[in-house]
This record gives C-alpha cells, sequence and structure tokens, in this order.
C-alpha cells in the first residue's frame, strides 16, 4: 500500500539570537488513507513545526516530503495549489484561528472562492453543506464568531478546512482549548467525518488518553526527534523507550487505588539551545549508560509496524 | 465546634454592568475539613475560580459577594480590607495557575520570597533569606542557593510553580488553595507537582483547596471532592466513592466524556450543548437542558442540595441509583486496568 503521506528526514534547525535550535531533526513517517496517525510530546517537542513544515507555513531545512506521490517541494505555482486543496489543518484555538471580523459564510467560503471562484448562491449552498456535517444550520451564515461557543468555533475551523475536501488533515491539538464536556462532541464529530469521507489525520496532542481515543497509530517526539513509534494499542500496553513509559505514568487517573502509580520522571526538558549530547533523553533516564551520551541513538525497526530509538528498550 | 477549616454556605458572587448582571456563583455551598485535600471541580465559567477568590475577599470589583465564607473562625464576606489581609499569607495561602504571571519580572526569586516571609512573618533579612532556601529545598527545586538570584524568566515554568508552592507554604498556612497550578505543565511535570503537593500535604498536614477541570487530577491527589456547574456544588463526597458512583448526572456525564487512558479507541459518550452563559442561566437546574435524565420538574424548581449519606451530597431531583453492589473505585478501576 502506498503512503498518502510520506515524510523523509525532515529537518527544521531555526537561529536565533541565542545559538541555533534544532526543532525537528531526521524525522521520518508515513500516513496511509483513511489512517489517523498521533505525534505526541510535550512542548518544545517540536511537533507543531513537523506540522507547519508540511504545510509549507514554515520552510523546512531539509528532508522530503511526498504527498500522493507529489514532491511538496519545488513543484509550479499550479501544482501547489493542488496539494493544497487536498491538504489542510485545524488549529488549535479556535478563539485565534477565526476572523473575528469575517462572517461564518465568508469564513467558510474563503477557500471556495480562492480554488473555484465560487460565488452567490452556488458559494452558499456548499458552505451550508460543510456547515451541515459539522452540526450547524443555515442560520448561522451571518453570524459572527463571538457569537459561538469555543466547542461551535472549533466546528466552525473544522467546516472551513473541509470546504475543499481535503484527504488528509492535520489536528494540532483540537481540543485542547475546549471545555471538558465539548471535548468529546469534537472527538466523536472528527470520527465521523473520518468513516464518512475517508480521511486521515495527523493528530497532534500531548493528552495521551485523547491519543488513545481516536489513533491508529502512535509517533512520540522527544527534542526533535522521534523516540517511538507503532500501533497505539501495542504502544500504550508496553512501550519500549523509556520516555514513553513515563509519559504514560505521568497521567493521573481518575482512580484513587491507582494514585501509587503516578510516577514522575525525574527532571526536566532540558534547552533545545544546548541539548544534551547522545539520547536527549538520557539525563532523565534510570536505563541509560555511557553508551547513551555519544551518538543520538538511531531509530530501528523492532517487531510488528513498531521502531524505537533506544540502547536499552524496556 | 466544627472541624471545618473553611466553610462556604450560599455564596453568591454577582457582577453587574450596563446591560445584564453575570451571576457568577449562584449559591455555592462548600466545606473543607482541617487536613483534607479536597478538588473543586468545574469547567470553565462554572465559578470554581471565583468562589477560591471570595475565600480570600480578593472577588475584583464590581464584583458584590453576599453569603458567608468562615475561613478559620473568622467571616471574609463584609470583613474590612484590612481583616482579610491578615488572613492572605498568614490563615491560607494561594498558587495560582499561571506562576510566570503571579510573580514580579523585576525581582529575583529571592527577593520576592524574603519579602513576602519579611511582611508575613516579621523576620529580620538575614532570617528570612535562610528561611526562603529552606523553602525552595522543601520543594525540590535542584539548586535552592542558585535559584534564590535567578529572576522569573531565568527558571522552567515547573521550577516557577515550585517557587509558588514555596511562596505560599513558607508563611506556614493553614489553608492553601491551589487554582489549576498544573494546567499550564507539561504533563510529567505535572506529575512532578501533584506528587509533591501529596507529600507536603501529607508531612505538615496542610489542608489544600485545589481547583482544577482535570478529573485524573482529582482522583490521584484528592481526598474528597465537589463539582461545580453553573455557579453552585452540584454533587460533593470522598473521591472513589464519588467516582464510583456519581449521583448527579452531569457528574456521570462528565466521567464517560472525558477519554481515560485504558478504555481504547471508543466512541465518547458526548454531553449535548455548551456551558450555560451566565449572565442568563436556564431556570430551574441549570443542567435541565444538557440532563439525560431532565424531567419537566427539573426546568421550573432548582434542586437544593441535600446529604445523602457518607458525607456525600447531592442537588438533583432524580440522582442517579447506586449500581448494586457497587465497591468504591469498581467502575473506574475496571475500565483503568
Amino acid at each position: 500500500m502506498t503512503a498518502l503521506l510520506s515524510v523523509e528526514h525532515l529537518t527544521k534547525h531555526f537561529a536565533t539570537r541565542h545559538g541555533l535550535i534544532r526543532a525537528v531533526e531526521d524525522v521520518s513517517f508515513t500516513v496511509a488513507a483513511g489512517e489517523t496517525l498521533a505525534l505526541v510530546g510535550e512542548s518544545g517537542c517540536g511537533k507543531t513545526t513537523v506540522a507547519l513544515s508540511l504545510l509549507r507555513l514554515i520552510r523546512p531545512d531539509g528532508g522530503r516530503v511526498h504527498f500522493e506521490g507529489v514532491d511538496l517541494e519545488g513543484g509550479s505555482e499550479k501544482a501547489e495549489k493542488a496539494w493544497r486543496q487536498r491538504l489542510s489543518i485545524v488549529f488549535q484555538n479556535p478563539y485565534s484561528s477565526l476572523d473575528p471580523r469575517m462572517r461564518i459564510r465568508a469564513i467558510v467560503g474563503e477557500p471556495l472562492v480562492t480554488a473555484y471562484g465560487l460565488r452567490g448562491r452556488a458559494l452558499t449552498e456548499r458552505v451550508v453543506k460543510h456547515l451541515d456535517e459539522v452540526g450547524l444550520g443555515a442560520e448561522h451564515l451571518t453570524r459572527f464568531p463571538h457569537e459561538f461557543s469555543g466547542g461551535q468555533r472549533q466546528r466552525i475551523a473544522i467546516a472551513r478546512a473541509l470546504a475543499l475536501e481535503p484527504k488528509l488533515l492535520i489536528l494540532d491539538e483540537p481540543t485542547a482549548a475546549l471545555d471538558v464536556s465539548v471535548q468529546a462532541q469534537v472527538l466523536n464529530l472528527l470520527q465521523e467525518l473520518q468513516k464518512n469521507h475517508r480521511l486521515s489525520y495527523l493528530f497532534i496532542s500531548h493528552n495521551l488518553a485523547t491519543v488513545e481515543n481516536i489513533a491508529d497509530r502512535v509517533l512520540v517526539m522527544y527534542l526533535g526527534r522521534v523516540v517511538e513509534e507503532g500501533p497505539v494499542d501495542r504502544v500504550f500496553a508496553a512501550p519500549h523507550h523509556p520516555y514513553t513509559r513515563g509519559l504514560l505514568d505521568s497521567v493521573p487517573s481518575t482512580d484513587p487505588k491507582l494514585r501509587g502509580r503516578l510516577q514522575p520522571v525525574s527532571g526536566e526538558i532540558p534547552s533545545a539551545l544546548n541539548p544534551p549530547p547522545g539520547c536527549a533523553f538520557a539525563p532523565r533516564c534510570e536505563r541509560a549508560g555511557n553508551e547513551c551520551r555519544g551518538d543520538p541513538p538511531p531509530l530501528l525497526p523492532a517487531g510488528p509496524g513498531r521502531s524505537h530509538a533506544c540502547l536499552h528498550p524496556l | 465546634m466544627s472541624d471545618n477549616l473553611l466553610e462556604i454556605v450560599d455564596l453568591r458572587i454577582e457582577f453587574p454592568s450596563l446591560e445584564r448582571t453575570v451571576m457568577a456563583v449562584r449559591g455555592c455551598d462548600l466545606s473543607v475539613v482541617k487536613g483534607e485535600v479536597m478538588g473543586l471541580v468545574g469547567e470553565s465559567g462554572s465559578g470554581k475560580s471565583m468562589t477560591a477568590l471570595a475565600c480570600l475577599g480578593l472577588v475584583p470589583p464590581p464584583g458584590r459577594v453576599t453569603g458567608s465564607v468562615r475561613l478559620d473562625g473568622h467571616e471574609v464576606v463584609g470583613a474590612s480590607e484590612a481583616d482579610n489581609e491578615r488572613l492572605r499569607g498568614g490563615v491560607a495561602a494561594m498558587i495560582f495557575q499561571n506562576p510566570g504571571k503571579a510573580l514580579n519580572p523585576f525581582f529575583t526569586i529571592g527577593r520576592q520570597l524574603t519579602d513576602a516571609l519579611a511582611c508575613v512573618r516579621g523576620l529580620t533579612r538575614g532570617a528570612a533569606e535562610q528561611a526562603a532556601v529552606e523553602a525552595l529545598t522543601e520543594v525540590r527545586i535542584a539548586d535552592p542557593a542558585l535559584a534564590m538570584h535567578k529572576y522569573p524568566h531565568q527558571v522552567s515554568g515547573g521550577q516557577l510553580q515550585r517557587v509558588m508552592i514555596a511562596m505560599a507554604l513558607s508563611c506556614q498556612p493553614k489553608l492553601v488553595i491551589a487554582d489549576e497550578p498544573t494546567t499550564a505543565l507539561d504533563v510529567t511535570i505535572q506529575a512532578q507537582v501533584i506528587v509533591l503537593l501529596r507529600d507536603l500535604a501529607r508531612i505538615h498536614g496542610l489542608t489544600v483547596l485545589f481547583i482544577t477541570h482535570d478529573l485524573g487530577v482529582v482522583g490521584s491527589l484528592c481526598d474528597r471532592l465537589a463539582v461545580m456547574y453553573a455557579g453552585r456544588v452540584v454533587e460533593s463526597g470522598p473521591v472513589d466513592a464519588l467516582f464510583a458512583s456519581p449521583a448527579h448526572p452531569y457528574t456521570a456525564s462528565l466521567l464517560r466524556a472525558v477519554p481515560m487512558l485504558g478504555r481504547g479507541r471508543s466512541v465518547l459518550t458526548q454531553i449535548p450543548g455548551t456551558v450555560p452563559n451566565m449572565a442568563a442561566p436556564p431556570p430551574g437546574c441549570a443542567f435541565h437542558p444538557r440532563c439525560p435524565v431532565a424531567q419537566p420538574r427539573c426546568s421550573g424548581d432548582d434542586p437544593a442540595s441535600r446529604e445523602t449519606g457518607s458525607g456525600r451530597t447531592v442537588a438533583c431531583h432524580f440522582p442517579l441509583p447506586a449500581p448494586a453492589g457497587a465497591e468504591a473505585g469498581a467502575t473506574v478501576g475496571s475500565l483503568a486496568s
């Protein structure tokens, strides 16, 4: 099966006043049609930089991105316009991602105007169709974003992202800014849309419970590198990388009986300006030895569909 | 004489404006027993942060506060600013969600800690500095002497929250109010702070009012919890019993709607609708428009909070029955295993 999206050796460095930040270092992965791949990690691990690099919202320093077999770099303007219609994004914060001065018809319709030049009734009909898919109605067309709740705004953002009927949707923490009672609505909506449209998702999150709920495969990142990859159920049931284990043990459980299981990793995420040599997780890792402080361990296959970058896997 | 360090009765907080009055808190009842860690859970706009601020007499103008908040025997509502100032720091201290905003960026961590100590405990500068280093050691900051000389922007969010905890504890308060102290932190750092707070509460016999929207954090930290919805406490009780058999439909729905690790891939039971607008809350029970078991009575008649035994209260006309043979923690436990 060919991958819908394939990313090879993606690298992005930022030169700052204080030095070079290696935000993304040699990241490779694929997303198949109809699949949800989750990208998890804590702040500063590079997950959002990966998303923005895919869309060329920031220009990566190295690596290749193929979408539907087409190299996203260096194509003609026409080719870029084509892939941009099939690759879309929903941002974390629906309070800042919707223009407060535009009405909902204009927000959801904008991509349709740009891509197909739709106008008038044809445009309205398409917008209503997409609003209907996310559970909103024609009565919302003339309203402004401030008239909606957080959950409804995220629905509008999803409707806009789906307006051009993309194949792949990048979801950057789509429920993190929402009230807990509303998160489930958005997660269920995303699952339903995926089924109806055979969409692929690249789901970026730091919430492992949400990832388990929605994703097929998971990619765990730490300080710009992939440390573990595999099917969600197997990775979460028996992680190979000590960092993945540490992340799972840091999720507080609603069962007071499992209180003792909360075993945080010691230490903090090192500065990206001055990352430790070798495995970036070594300073916080109980299993680390001297060999972990030499070269960064490569990401190697380990078992069906799984791989990890660790010299002392669990 | 009750054992309640904090007793809130029929607390109401209103913010009047030209167009309409926002009722942030609408008759909140809550008591916190000495030595317990009490979780106050609610979504944004449920009034949980305002309730916390009212405990210290810190509701910002033009907020109108009525009802009663008794903190260690002192009535806070209606008391003079001078009286309430004595409570802050000495009797109760607060830890805020965003430590970066709670600390002054122009002064070193050491200076801010020693100022607080000198002010509240009346220590000399030298004694205060020593106490500050001790306080930083207690919250497990890597190099306390070095941290004293750093400015807030030079340390990480997790370390800053430790400084805030050190500052709150340094004045030896009886009650610590923590308003979402781990929400802005990364998962692994959040777990460290939860474990730290749990240990400190045990060592010092602290009473903690812990405000959060995260049920997992409540499960791993708190002894009891109170669930707030639309400005009222709709259910309260011991954490294990309440999670095993929630009586209020809102609590039950919330427990099913939140993804939890170990449940696998599933369709979540969603709560329809959105959090009500507090300028015009629904009549009757505020949850009735979203409630799966609402009856006609619920839209007219606001249920009063009543005790149901074993230290539990619920404000619902039709509370859910406890499942037969329900053992504390059984439901959630089976899901997590």
